[in-house]
């Protein structure tokens, strides 16, 4: 038993080990010397002096500071231990990645891109950021997207830099051939970081769906898509319901339909429960004509607690006239737009005290 | 404001306010709508700084040197802000239904406690119920299904005022039920001359008094004053008056006039949701609890036992009230 630790001990050249033989020999010794001491008189002998052998080499074996001077020649600054991705969210590799601290300089938000996408984007961590990084930057600012974009860009689109530079210089010809003008195209790159992300067979595909369901012209085509560039890579699950609300139960004829999308894209993103909410509120509450509804599609955009305390404080001063034609006609982009002061001011003609008064009576 | 510290104005923000819940948007989203306002005008203004991070960087061979640069995992672009809403609490005294709108008060903070209390209290709450006659619907309100229509033209304001006092007289009677004293005894003479008796359970919804208030038929309004009540409690009780007047009703809205010792004039508007509008609302709240007798030493020994660091017996009770509040929540779901 002994002489196995004193084996472990003596092979390992680790201070604790050593210190934790010489505690285990000592306790020996006593108790030996104990039982019978004329016997194992030689055996102490022997201990002892490798007891005296260990202690010197202890005070051989003193930690250096890590600022003391090596007797290292070379330069091992670059060697460490990788990086273990078992972290659930970036901030625990930002102060070893240079990746990571040259985009958050950039402006990248990476909470933001961990809470949006479920799969965490973990291979930023692996890329270099001269070689991987800066032709793709290089890229967009040839593209005259502007610096301050660039935070905001890859937040949306992590996945960015896995693309080909040459297919992101297809996509872009490919816009180019459809005689989308080149201000147009930057546009729509910053609004929608993801839309280089997609084939153009994809994009193709999409721009004629358009085209097809709601019968627009080419040019009508390029008004719609750069008015609110993200309604291109929406997925299809999301856009039939609300296309089909809109198309076929609501009762809008071909062109007023396409004068809501071309003024107002954004209808196209909201839910079809919220739509018809709306929907229902202008046509049977309002009491508006489907025909003014189409020519002017705020109210559908809007909020819909906005407009409905506005109108219903205008009805109880008996104002609620929406008809063109009659005199003390209120158009709904007067009540919708602008705070509650210049609405109480301009169009309720009454302060904004009564307005609050009214709102806590709801 | 006159700080631009967001740390100072942060433990500034605990106590009790009283805000307006608008109609038609749920209670829990309303409270999310709070917080997440709170949060962002907080993070707007100035909060700590990066935490230092010590880096020891040059040539192995040479000397090496320390360098000490504020942290990068402590930048708010890689950490998040520095205030978010999940770390905030709010405790609402009694939430209401996604059609009821009014007066709404929520504990904040270190305010849960105070909050909690006066849940426990079951307080009184008077309400504004309008309602619409000779209509009947699948779920007793304006947005659902129409079952069946009847002529109302005919119905007065005597007709009306006879079922209410009938419906008023048979709830009354439960209070004495629920307390466990007969009503022929001293005792319940004794607890009726004290005034108002609070119910002891918060299961079963006690109806001290219904009134007509205006009736221009067919629509209706009642005030309505309770203790424990709830969403379907109220829509029931204005089916119970159409069908005990022959007819049918429906509600088209429920407003929450005063709740606590609270009243409208006390409320915020969504609009007002801001910094120092909330914490110039809490001075308020406060004031007007303080004037309360039982109501202010309650929160005079709730001072002491955070000086002397006894924790509050209700912390451990209020998780698991929590928890069994939202339960009901889902099981009301699940109903519906």
């Amino acid at each position: 038993m002994l002489s196995s630790w004193k084996k472990l001990a003596l092979n390992s050249s680790h201070p604790l080990c050593i210190c934790q033989f010489i505690q285990i020999s000592l306790r020996n010794t006593f108790c030996t010397s104990v039982s019978n001491s004329a016997s194992s008189a030689p055996a102490n002998s022997t201990l002892l002096d490798e007891f005296l052998m260990v202690q010197s080499g202890v005070n051989n074996l003193k930690p250096n500071s890590v600022l003391d001077e090596l007797p290292v020649l070379e330069d091992v600054s670059h060697v460490g231990p990788p990086i273990t991705y078992k972290s659930f969210n970036f901030a625990a590799y930002a102060n070893e990645s240079v990746v990571l601290q040259k985009l958050i300089d950039l402006g990248v938000d990476f909470y933001a891109v961990e809470r949006k996408n479920k799969v965490l984007p973990s291979y930023l961590l692996q890329l270099n950021f001269e070689r991987h990084v800066q032709p793709y930057i290089q890229f967009l600012l040839d593209k005259k997207v502007p610096i301050e974009a660039l935070g905001a860009f890859f937040t949306k689109n992590p996945f960015f830099f896995q693309n080909n530079l040459d297919d992101l210089q297809v996509r872009i010809n490919y816009l180019q051939s459809k005689k989308f003008s080149d201000e147009n195209i930057t546009n729509m790159v910053i609004r929608n970081p993801r839309l280089l992300n997609f084939s153009t067979i994809l994009i193709d595909g999409r721009l004629g769906y358009f085209q097809k369901t709601f019968h627009l012209t080419g040019s009508e085509v390029r008004l719609f898509v750069s008015n609110y560039p993200p309604i291109i890579t929406r997925s299809q699950k999301l856009l039939t319901p609300i296309i089909f609300e809109v198309k076929n139960f609501s009762g809008f004829s071909r062109d007023e339909c396409k004068s809501i999308i071309l003024q107002q894209p954004y209808v196209l993103t909201l839910k079809p429960e919220e739509f018809k909410y709306r929907f229902e509120f202008m046509k049977i509450d309002m009491n508006l004509p489907l025909s003014l509804i189409a020519s002017d599609p705020v109210g559908l955009v809007n909020r819909t607690t906005r407009l409905r305390e506005r109108h219903l404080f205008l009805k109880s001063l008996n104002k609620a006239q929406y008809d063109p034609s009659q005199p003390k006609y209120v158009s709904i982009h007067k009540i919708t737009h602008g705070d509650d002061a210049t609405f109480c001011e301009s169009v309720a003609k009454s302060s904004v005290e009564t307005f609050n008064l009214f709102l806590k009576s709801l | 404001m006159q700080t631009t510290d967001a740390q100072l104005v942060w433990n500034r923000l605990n106590g009790i306010i009283c805000i307006y819940k608008p109609p038609m948007i749920p209670w829990m989203k309303t409270r999310s709508n709070l917080l997440t306002k709170l949060s962002t005008e907080l993070n707007e203004m100035q909060c700590r700084p990066q935490r230092p991070h010590v880096n020891i960087v040059g040539d192995t061979s040479q000397k090496l040197n320390v360098e000490v640069n504020p942290s990068y995992a402590d930048h708010p672009l890689a950490i998040g802000p520095r205030y978010i809403p999940q770390e905030m609490k709010a405790l609402f005294v009694r939430p209401l239904g996604s059609l009821m709108s009014g007066v709404c008060v929520v504990g904040i903070n270190k305010g849960v406690g105070t909050a909690f209390y006066l849940k426990k209290i079951n307080p009184v709450s008077t309400f504004r119920i309008t309602g619409q006659l000779g209509i009947s619907t699948d779920d007793k309100t304006a947005y659902g299904k129409i079952l069946f229509r009847c002529q109302s033209k005919h119905i007065q304001r005597i007709n009306v005022d006879k079922v209410v006092a009938m419906i008023e007289a048979t709830r009354r009677k439960s209070i004495f039920a629920l307390t466990g004293v007969h009503p022929q005894s001293q005792a319940a003479y004794e607890m009726l001359a004290q005034g108002l008796s609070r119910p002891v359970e918060t299961k079963y919804p006690v109806l001290y008094s219904v009134k007509c208030i205006d009736l221009n038929a067919p629509d209706f309004t009642l005030e309505v004053v309770t203790a424990n009540e709830h969403y379907h409690y109220l829509l029931d009780l204005v089916s119970e008056m159409g069908f005990r007047l022959r007819n049918a009703a429906i509600t088209t809205s429920i407003q929450c006039i005063r709740c606590c010792y609270f009243s409208l004039e006390d409320a915020l508007l969504k609009k007002h949701w801001t910094l120092q509008n909330v914490i110039d609302n809490m001075s308020r709240c406060d004031k007007i609890l303080r004037s309360n007798k039982q109501f202010g030493e309650f929160l005079h020994r709730m001072e002491k036992e955070e000086m002397t660091g006894v924790v509050a017996h209700e912390k451990d009770t209020l998780e698991e009230y929590e928890a069994g509040e939202y339960e009901e929540e889902a099981k009301m779901k699940k109903k519906m």
